[in-house]
């Protein structure tokens, strides 16, 4: 018997407020896979983790790990790091709470759950941040408080909505290069939605090109073609060179410049 | 000094006082930070129509005002859910509905009831052994039931969506804190009275936000604040000869005014 897959759709469809978001939509990631999801605004990205995660109602079938996803189901399983995190930023509650209260239940010992915060705040660089009101940090800072809840209770896949909304490039590459570190040292399935076309050939295995329905899923290089992108942003989308490739002298390239150019072979 | 401790109706008082205090408090932290004070209030109001209910029927005015309470406040939120109006048109709709209804039924009451007066602005020093015995049985329940389930309040509170994907059944979390609040809020009438009691719900734990740095602490100073002004008001109230309701209300409004002073070097 095939081992289960981390995530396996199968027919999803979801309307809201008898309006159709997602029809039919079918699509499985293998465990340790980092799937990134592309799509134009509107396209069902965001509901489509929300009907993952049971936060939206929808038809078809869902598992995780073999496991249907219902709310029972995923308990301690998944992690998940919003989009948009709106709180009232007067709320007194402290980063090592935040995490405590996301914490299971099998952690019990008041002193493991300490170790456990200590440990995940310092993999997102927020260490000295555990007495620290929340609600005083940066966002920047929050998202990567976020992060830390989402991989505190050792999930096997994290889902990440738009997670570098507001972050700098900098920012954007330390995330990215924590979120491999994670999946290879935890062998995590991560699944992550992003506006950024260009980071796919660099970081996933698969790719889900979403427009309300499933317009390719596969490989970057199977799913990254014109005809595509064309099918999933509409006419005249084109994936172009970048301008530092073109123009600028090799030995002026930046690595962000350089990791964009490997882009697509350039 | 304390001769007034040896008065049985003085005991009683403390007693209730102490336990409606530190309860209101303690409940008090989840309904700021949920914005839910207008809705704690609607369900004050509400006791008015419940009160009336009981002397109508010939029925114990309390145990009516708390069954009645529940009801209203159970409505509200699954309106909320289920509707399309936002939460406070909700209320507004209900709060003065509510108190109607109370009016209405008092107008068919036979002869002046002078005992509705006492609901309107409470009378902790006429409580009898009944309400004594019911408000620090229900106040007991709810500080359990409050304290088995802090961490799953506290998480709901603070990040509804995550708390839910934990598998935290929220919508059944709600109805149970909505029915610990009505059973509080109605209890407390005794107090301080219909029209005071949102007041001992919010202010002890709005000083305690003052000064919190992080949520630990502002349960256990809204706790300290809520007891505090409960024991001074009523003190304060037999030395002063003051209405004893109104008085606790005032200490709380002394605490709440000096932790704002201190804000700035208390809350880091």
């Amino acid at each position: 018997m095939d081992a289960p897959k981390a995530l396996d759709i199968n027919d999803l469809s979801v309307t809201l407020g008898g309006k159709r978001i997602l029809q039919n939509i079918t699509f499985s990631v293998d465990v340790g896979d980092f799937l990134i999801i592309i799509g134009p605004n509107g396209s069902g990205k965001t509901t489509l983790i929300k009907a993952v995660l049971g936060l939206v109602p929808s038809s078809g079938k869902i598992s995780i790990f073999g496991k249907p996803a219902n709310r029972v189901g995923l308990k301690g399983m998944v992690g998940y790091v919003p989009q948009k995190f709106e709180f009232d930023r007067t709320f007194p509650i402290t980063v090592s709470e935040v995490l405590d209260i996301a914490l299971g239940k099998e952690l019990r010992e008041p002193l493991k759950r300490k170790q456990r915060i200590g440990s995940v705040l310092g993999q997102v660089g927020m260490a000295d941040y555990a007495h620290k009101k929340i609600g005083t940090l940066s966002g920047g800072q929050i998202q990567r408080v976020l992060i830390a809840r989402a991989i505190a209770n050792q999930p096997k896949i994290v889902f990440f909505d738009e997670p570098l909304a507001g972050v700098d490039i900098k920012g954007e590459k330390s995330f990215y290069e924590l979120i491999r570190n994670l999946k290879e040292a935890q062998k995590l399935t991560v699944a992550l939605i992003s506006h950024d076309v260009t980071v796919v050939n660099l970081y996933a295995d698969k790719v889900a090109a979403l427009n309300r329905i499933m317009v390719a899923f596969g490989s970057p290089k199977d799913v990254l073609i014109t005809q595509n992108m064309e099918k999933a942003y509409g006419q005249g989308f084109g994936i172009f060179k970048h301008k530092e490739c073109l123009e600028k002298p090799q030995e002026e390239l930046t690595q962000q410049d350089i990791e964009r150019c490997k882009l697509f072979g350039e | 000094m304390f001769e007034f401790l040896a008065y049985p109706f003085m005991q009683r008082a403390l007693i209730a006082g102490t336990v409606i205090g530190i309860t209101c408090a303690l409940i008090g932290v989840f309904v700021i930070l949920q914005k839910m004070a207008f809705f704690a209030n609607a369900i004050a109001h509400s006791a008015l129509a419940g009160i009336a209910i009981g002397f109508f029927m010939g029925l114990n005015p309390m145990v009516t005002a708390v069954m009645f309470g529940i009801i209203i406040a159970v409505l509200i939120s699954y309106l909320k859910s289920r509707s399309i109006l936002s939460v406070d048109t909700i209320i507004g709709i209900f709060l003065p509905s509510s108190m109607a209804l109370g009016v209405l039924i008092i107008g068919l009451l036979e002869g002046f009831r002078p005992d509705l007066i006492s609901y309107l602005f409470g009378n902790i020093l006429a409580v009898d052994r009944f309400y004594l015995y019911l408000s620090v049985s229900l106040g007991i329940i709810v500080m359990i039931l409050l304290a088995v389930f802090f961490k799953k309040y506290m998480f709901i509170t603070f990040d509804r969506e995550l708390a839910s994907i934990h598998g935290i059944n929220v919508a059944a979390y709600d109805y149970l804190f909505i029915i610990l609040l009505a059973t509080t809020v109605i209890i407390g009438t005794r107090v301080v009275g219909i029209i005071l009691i949102s007041a001992l719900i919010v202010i002890p734990a709005a000083s305690s936000k003052n000064i919190s740095s992080n949520f630990t602490q502002m349960v256990v100073y809204s706790v300290i604040f809520g007891f505090a002004s409960s024991v001074l008001g009523l003190m304060s109230s037999y030395f002063l000869n003051l209405a004893s309701g109104a008085t606790i209300i005032m200490v709380s409004g002394a605490i709440f005014l000096i932790t704002l002073i201190l804000r700035p070097v208390l809350a880091k």
